[in-house]
């Protein structure tokens, strides 16, 4: 059910150099993913403590805690997910966790609510719903870029001309 | 601009709408359209919750054909202690006609706050087109409009006194006439 696929596989280039330096092999062996295929359909719980890339069907809820989840692009969860990095190239309808980190790419497609430290969409990703983000908890410490102060909130200034448009009115 | 193009438009209101805003406890934010990547890019700075409705998608596909009505309180199903900080209603209220909007004012009443404010754009005049266009915030005083291919309802241009007039949940602050006719309105919560 679960393939096992080294990210490098078939890359007579990363071979060589697996030969040649030993700390490149450790961390190219660890760098395993189990993979369940496109046509394979899953109704349970998954919970697993290596990296996984969904290419089938998952209904259930899905725990890589300390590892990164892949939807690929012909991924579709309905499932609760939690995982390190949650990636998501498919379609999830469920409420997903990213311990680090959660994207969503131009394919994906997300119904649910996010919570993680950092969140990121690409142009052309598809969501509805909500976002917990907490930048304070991710695991780089960034200060915010932008500073919200800004000139003072105006008191409302009553009944505005009836063409709605106010004195500081400006075409632009 | 071209379908697939986005332009990034400066907005003198959109820095009052977090003027004297503690960021420190957290933001939540209402977005009533589509999450789009800069929307979400802007907030990942804070400690925030997005709420991001995409009614526009919902008004448009479960459009009950027989009354041409949608039930906002069945859309707007948030956590009971759920209060927003900011509104971000973008250009949707022109979709809905009179009785809509009462009921979208009616169903967002319960989310606001007495320090909720919003941002919304209206229109000059009801002759002024409202085009087919998704909104984000790419600055604090920077919006990103791109050009949507999402099928439009029915538009209802709404000057600023039907939107004042109606959403009796906001008092309109401050005004900005932009090109096409549209109206970038502030509000804060009466």
């Amino acid at each position: 059910m679960f393939d096992k696929r080294k990210d490098n596989e078939g890359d007579s280039s990363a071979l060589s150099v697996q030969r040649e330096d030993p700390r490149a092999a450790i961390e190219s062996a660890t760098k395993t993913s189990a993979v369940i295929g496109t046509k394979i359909q899953i109704e349970g719980n998954i919970i697993g403590d290596e990296n996984l890339i969904i290419e089938g069907k998952v209904d259930g809820t899905v725990e890589v805690r300390s590892k990164d989840l892949t939807i690929g692009p012909s991924g579709q969860v309905t499932a609760n997910v939690t995982a390190r990095i949650v990636k998501i190239d498919g379609t999830v309808k469920g409420d997903i966790t990213g311990l680090e980190k959660v994207t969503i790419s131009k394919t994906g497609k997300v119904q649910g609510n996010i919570v993680a430290p950092r969140v990121t969409l690409e142009d052309g990703a598809k969501f509805k719903g909500s976002i917990d983000m907490d930048p304070g908890e991710a695991t780089t410490h960034e200060t915010p870029r932008t500073s919200l102060k800004s000139p003072s909130k105006p008191k409302p200034v009553g009944d505005q001309p009836s063409d709605g448009v106010s004195a500081n009115t400006a075409t632009k | 601009m071209t379908r697939e193009q986005k332009v990034v438009e400066q907005s003198d209101l959109l820095p009052l709408l977090f003027a004297e805003l503690d960021s420190s406890k957290g933001l939540t934010v209402f977005d009533v359209g589509p999450a789009v990547p800069e929307t979400v890019d802007f907030f990942s700075q804070f400690k925030c919750r997005l709420f991001f409705a995409d009614l526009l998608s919902d008004l448009s596909a479960e459009k009950d054909p027989d009354d041409g009505k949608v039930d906002f309180g069945e859309l707007l199903t948030y956590p009971t202690e759920t209060r927003f900080d900011i509104c971000l209603f973008w250009d949707f209220l022109n979709f809905l006609d009179v009785e809509m909007l009462r009921a979208f004012n009616l169903a967002i009443t319960p989310y606001i706050h007495d320090e909720t404010r919003a941002h919304c754009y209206g229109r000059f005049s009801r002759r002024s087109p409202v085009m087919n266009q998704q909104f984000g915030i790419k600055k604090i005083d920077e919006v990103v409009v791109r050009n949507s291919n999402v099928r439009l309802p029915t538009c209802y241009p709404h000057g600023y006194a039907d939107l004042r007039d109606i959403m009796g949940c906001f008092s309109f602050s401050r005004s900005m006439l932009l090109r096409e006719g549209r109206l970038e309105i502030l509000m804060y919560a009466s």
